[in-house]
């Protein structure tokens, strides 16, 4: 009874085809082994004819594609066969991303050129066949690295970390014919999440994310495209399609409540390591107040993500339950080397960067109005601190430097707010109240318990 | 001696089944040479570069594997990622075996699950040289190549020569061109084992 055997992967397909050893085939098992070869052939997707030949050629093919893919990784090449093996099948470096597999005789000669994918698939249609224990059971795995000595040739770069500068890339051999045999899809990984659906959905959104204090023409509010984003557990690198594609929640009450957690779970995991600018994030936190979804805003920011907390408050369960037609909150969050840490709605900034008439965002305008401001509350705060940690407040200035309004930033703020001469300088923002006319400019103001003050510019310092 | 003191020293490798899948290299001191430290690190760096969360995935891989108690926590794998020379905080320590296959046993079975993803952007590069266009053509290419730039740049030592060689955009981009292919082949059957022979190439005796 003649058996065959097939590996397939997308652009190659190995096919076997022999006998069972009559001794050692016992009825009980269902899968006889496959011990006698009579013919291999080996398909490419673009190659009309197979390249095929008998145990000879089965063998060579094996050692030269398991070699030249140990080459590939190391990037070294060296006499890596055995005096005595079989040389019929070859493989030949063209560059890093072509490779060209030659038939010598006694074999049928014949030639492909394959990229790396091709090559890949074959080495993995080698590899199944290798380890099917009821293929050519005595054909096996064999590796071992070069020595020292049989290292012939290092691709330059290798000496320091990698394979020499990718040359002119060849063209393709030409797809001549339909591939004879139906391929079959790749086995498919279980993926650790599920796999990125639509990755370029992902464009749109770096094109959306504003600076602080973008230029008036950017159109930061994040626009909600229902359906840009059709999965419902979304991969880790599309977290921030999230914050594109859903809707957000709009009650101010919920907002401030989520945010005020917010800024509560990111102070407490923040271990202020050194950063050297302002680092700034929108984030996007669902009802329950996980954090499904966060991008940095600033090149900085991406950078240093490491040294913020935001990779281990990640939720990344409730990230990949998350149901896009669940309203979520997003925050702006600004980490300063100055160990402050910024919460605000998202919203509202992208808010009062559009309606950019009322709010002074002009570096030199902010930077005499700082001083200003500076010497106004230092004048005025007389109190000795009674608070253990820093309170801050957003405080709205008006352009000739008077203080109009504040609004404290956490709870200590909250709480200690009276113990600071704000009150008596300003009004406290409250909900419902009206912005006060005319033009303002935004400050972050902080009491430190040790008695310093601290004034800089609400969207961080411009360049 | 009481048993946490014994729990805290080098796990043997025979303890766990999964890291016996690679052979013991026969190569001096028994412990992993220089390139092949720099290597794993910079294979666990492209993935990050291609998962968001990747040092998050790494941690739940090793207990998923079985080798959490090699790769317990984000500061163990600093530690053992920093042994990579190039890294700015070099750890001036060598990766013993049992951590470098842990490593490398993780690394695998992440790129296996980023399969889909590493074959896309290997054919949208081979595609877009063959038209001579560049990178930036193809935008989930292009992400992959500046985010592995910005973390090739952000953690490795400028001072050192073989960083200095990557200063230029283009020079960071086939090196992280290069991960990815060796990350295609780590996705097969055998690609644990033959990454893992791989990394001593030219190192054994």
């Amino acid at each position: 009874m003649t058996i065959q055997r097939q590996y397939s992967l997308p652009n190659c397909t190995l096919v076997l085809e022999g006998m069972g050893d009559t001794l050692t085939v016992s009825p009980s098992s269902g899968r006889p082994p496959l011990s006698m070869l009579f013919n291999a052939e080996c398909y490419f997707s673009g190659l009309e004819k197979p390249l095929t030949g008998g145990r000879d050629f089965l063998e060579s093919l094996v050692t030269a594609v398991s070699q030249y893919a140990q080459e590939v990784l190391s990037g070294m090449s060296g006499q890596r066969s055995q005096p005595g093996e079989a040389t019929m099948v070859q493989l030949q470096r063209l560059n890093a991303d072509r490779h060209r597999l030659v038939v010598k005789p006694p074999g049928t000669p014949a030639e492909v050129e394959l990229n790396t994918v091709q090559l890949f698939d074959l080495v993995e249609a080698v590899d199944q066949m290798l380890a099917d224990t009821q293929t050519l059971p005595d054909l096996a795995l064999k590796l071992r690295p070069l020595s020292r000595r049989q290292v012939t040739r290092t691709e330059p770069a290798t000496r320091q970390i990698l394979p020499a500068a990718i040359g002119a890339s060849s063209l393709a051999v030409a797809a001549a014919a339909l591939f004879a045999i139906p391929t079959p899809q790749i086995k498919e990984p279980e993926t650790l999440y599920p796999r990125p659906g639509a990755t370029s959905t992902t464009a749109p959104s770096s094109s959306t994310s504003p600076q602080a204090g973008a230029s008036p023409g950017s159109s930061p509010k994040p626009t909600v495209s229902p359906g840009a984003s059709p999965s419902t557990s979304p991969d880790v690198s599309q977290l921030e399609t999230i914050l594109t594609a859903t809707s957000e929640i709009k009650d101010s009450q919920d907002v401030a409540k989520l945010g005020e957690s917010l800024r509560e779970k990111i102070a407490q995991k923040w271990t202020k390591s050194p950063i050297s600018k302002d680092l700034v994030y929108r984030l996007g936190v669902n009802r329950q107040g996980a954090i499904i979804g966060y991008k940095p805003v600033n090149p900085d920011a991406a950078i240093n993500a490491r040294e913020t907390p935001l990779l281990d408050l990640l939720d990344l369960k409730a990230a990949s339950a998350h149901n896009p037609t669940e309203p979520i909150a997003q925050y702006k969050v600004v980490f300063t080397p100055s160990g402050n840490l910024d919460v605000s709605p998202w919203g509202e900034v992208a808010a009062s960067v559009q309606n950019k008439g009322p709010e002074i965002t002009d570096s030199a305008a902010i930077k005499t109005l700082q001083p200003k401001l500076y010497d106004q509350i230092d004048k005025a705060w007389k109190e000795k601190p009674v608070f253990k940690e820093s309170l801050t407040f957003r405080v709205r200035v008006s352009s000739n430097g008077s203080i109009l309004s504040y609004r404290p930033e956490g709870k200590a703020a909250i709480d200690y707010g009276t113990g600071t001469p704000l009150p008596n300088l300003g009004s406290l923002e409250a909900e419902g109240n009206v912005p006060p006319k005319g033009n303002f400019a935004l400050f972050k103001v902080v009491f430190k318990p040790d008695g310093k003050l601290e004034v800089s510019p609400w969207r961080g310092q411009q360049p | 001696m009481s048993a946490t003191q014994l729990n805290s020293l080098p796990v043997d490798s025979s303890s766990s089944p999964i890291l016996d899948s690679l052979p013991n290299p026969s190569v001096a001191d028994g412990i992993c040479p220089r390139r092949a430290q720099t290597q794993i690190d910079l294979m666990l760096l492209a993935i990050e570069a291609l998962e968001l969360g990747g040092s998050e995935a790494i941690l739940l891989v090793a207990e998923e594997i079985g080798v959490q108690d090699i790769i317990k926590d984000r500061v163990t794998l600093w530690r053992l990622r920093n042994t990579n020379p190039l890294r700015r905080y070099y750890q001036r320590r060598s990766l013993s075996f049992t951590e470098a296959k842990a490593l490398v046993l993780v690394g695998c079975n992440l790129a296996r699950r980023l399969t889909v993803l590493i074959r896309q952007l290997l054919l949208a590069h081979q595609q877009l040289a063959e038209k001579d266009l560049s990178a930036d053509h193809h935008f989930r290419l292009a992400d992959y190549l500046e985010r592995f730039r910005a973390h090739f740049r952000s953690r490795m030592n400028p001072r050192r020569s073989a960083v200095m060689a990557y200063q230029s955009d283009e020079s960071l981009n086939q090196l992280a061109l290069f991960l990815l292919t060796q990350l295609l082949f780590c996705t097969g059957t055998y690609g644990a084992q033959r990454y893992w022979t791989s990394l001593f190439d030219g190192e054994v005796a």
